[in-house]
């Protein structure tokens, strides 16, 4: 099942992707505070893909849709899958250290 | 995870470093009496089976190269057909593993591969990384050699073997690891002659574990002492007084590992989310362990901490970045101090 999948990968089944247990939450699956988690997510997804035309809908509680400035769409299972469709959209990984994508979001 | 997960032991080391050596020695210690032990062979002569045999059936010889790289899928199968066997009555129930990788392997895949099966992650657990680092050839290595780096960067223990030998230098040696790996204890044991209770059964995921792991990173590292020695591998210490957005910052950590993935080796970190306890974050490379929270502080100091090991990334543009970041998710007047 594994053979060829970039550890980066958080999709197949996998488990959890690490960026979903670290909310302040104490009781962890609580979905109404899982869901709040998400949708911030995706505010601050939004901000940080705007200058890159990109942009991120929350889906079913399970997903993400990554929009790419001509119409195209593609789900996403987690953070790591919207980032890596994003170097797939874009042909370039988004680079948060580029000096450029800094200036642009913090104008 | 309510079962108690079977904790595995990984070692490691470039090629002539001596793992197979102290795996012979470890494997004559009553500690690993009920291990099973996974060796690799690279190449056509089955050296390590040779030297390992007396470990009978618990041997398993993987067929197909390396470990890490093109038989992951292997390593999946054989630990999950161990299981397998167990509970058909097949094999007795064994209580640790033991994985030895090829001198060329890369071991962040096993520690990804135990972390992404969820047979596995619900079976078990990595329980440290031991290096063993050749004294006579470590300067060479450290130049030349990616692997080594990659290996010293994610032990947890390190063997400096061969320090008895003509051409050794063990202090260089030594040097070349810390610059690279501040805080992994390092055990001298000239011909594999370790005692098994420092090597195996560290636990260093282990949850009540996981606070001191982290606060011994940032003791190493941080305090402004960074590790820049060396052109390449260096540490980042940073620090932030007030809180950190947690969904921002694991946001733009996903995003640095899928842009600069190859050049983050390590990240550690006591995060305050504004929680009562922080947040620990403990990597290796592209693999991310679940964070947890505590309960409570481990001292006085209640800033976030966090240190990276990286390649290539000047601390000035993390931090900057970093705050770029933290900004953006906060209204004006709550941004990072």
């Amino acid at each position: 099942m594994l053979r060829g999948m970039c550890s980066l990968c958080g999709t197949l089944g996998a488990a959890a992707h690490w960026s979903e247990g670290g909310g302040d939450r104490t009781q962890v699956g609580a979905r109404r505070e899982v869901l709040r988690e998400r949708i911030r997510r995706v505010v601050l997804l939004n901000r940080v893909l705007a200058p890159s035309r990109l942009h991120v809908d929350e889906w079913e509680e399970t997903a993400y849709i990554l929009r790419g400035p001509t119409g195209q769409s593609v789900l996403c299972g987690d953070l790591a899958a919207v980032f890596s469709e994003v170097q797939r959209m874009r042909g370039t990984a988004l680079d948060p250290l580029d000096p450029a994508l800094v200036k642009a979001l913090s104008a | 995870m309510s079962r108690e997960r079977i904790p595995l032991t990984l070692i490691t080391g470039f090629l002539g470093s001596g793992k197979t050596t102290l795996l012979a020695e470890l494997l004559r210690d009553p500690l690993l009496g009920d291990a099973v032990v996974l060796v690799n062979e690279l190449g056509e002569v089955p050296l390590d089976h040779h030297l390992l045999r007396e470990v009978d059936e618990k041997t398993v010889i993987l067929d197909s190269g390396c470990v890490c790289c093109t038989i992951r899928t292997d390593l999946v199968d054989e630990l999950r057909d161990l299981q397998v066997r167990v509970h058909r009555g097949e094999l007795p129930a064994f209580r640790r593993v033991v994985v030895e990788t090829t001198g060329l392997a890369d071991p962040v895949p096993v520690l990804a591969t135990l972390l992404q099966d969820p047979l596995l992650a619900a079976h078990y657990m990595a329980d440290g990384v031991v290096t063993c680092v050749d004294a006579v050839n470590a300067p060479l290595q450290a130049e030349r050699q990616p692997e080594w780096t990659k290996q010293v960067v994610v032990a947890d223990r390190i063997v400096l073997t061969k320090t008895d030998l003509g051409g050794a230098d063990g202090a260089l040696a030594e040097a070349l690891i810390r610059a690279r790996n501040p805080v992994a204890e390092l055990i001298i044991g000239v011909s594999g002659d370790v005692p098994a209770a420092r090597l195996i059964g560290l636990g260093v995921l282990a949850e009540d574990r996981r606070a001191e792991q982290v606060t011994a990173w940032l003791e190493a590292v941080g305090g402004g002492h960074e590790h820049d020695h060396h052109a390449g591998v260096h540490a980042i210490a940073l620090r932030f007084d007030e809180p950190l957005d947690w969904t921002m910052f694991s946001l733009w950590l996903a995003m640095l590992l899928q842009s600069r993935g190859d050049d983050v080796l390590r990240v550690k970190g006591l995060l305050d989310t504004g929680a009562e306890g922080p947040l620990v974050l403990h990597g290796v490379q592209h693999v991310i362990h679940p964070p947890t929270h505590l309960t409570a502080w481990p001292d006085e100091d209640r800033a976030s901490r966090i240190v990276l090991i990286v390649l290539s990334i000047a601390r000035a543009e993390v931090e900057a970045s970093l705050r770029a970041f933290d900004r953006l998710a906060k209204p004006t007047g709550q941004i990072l101090a």
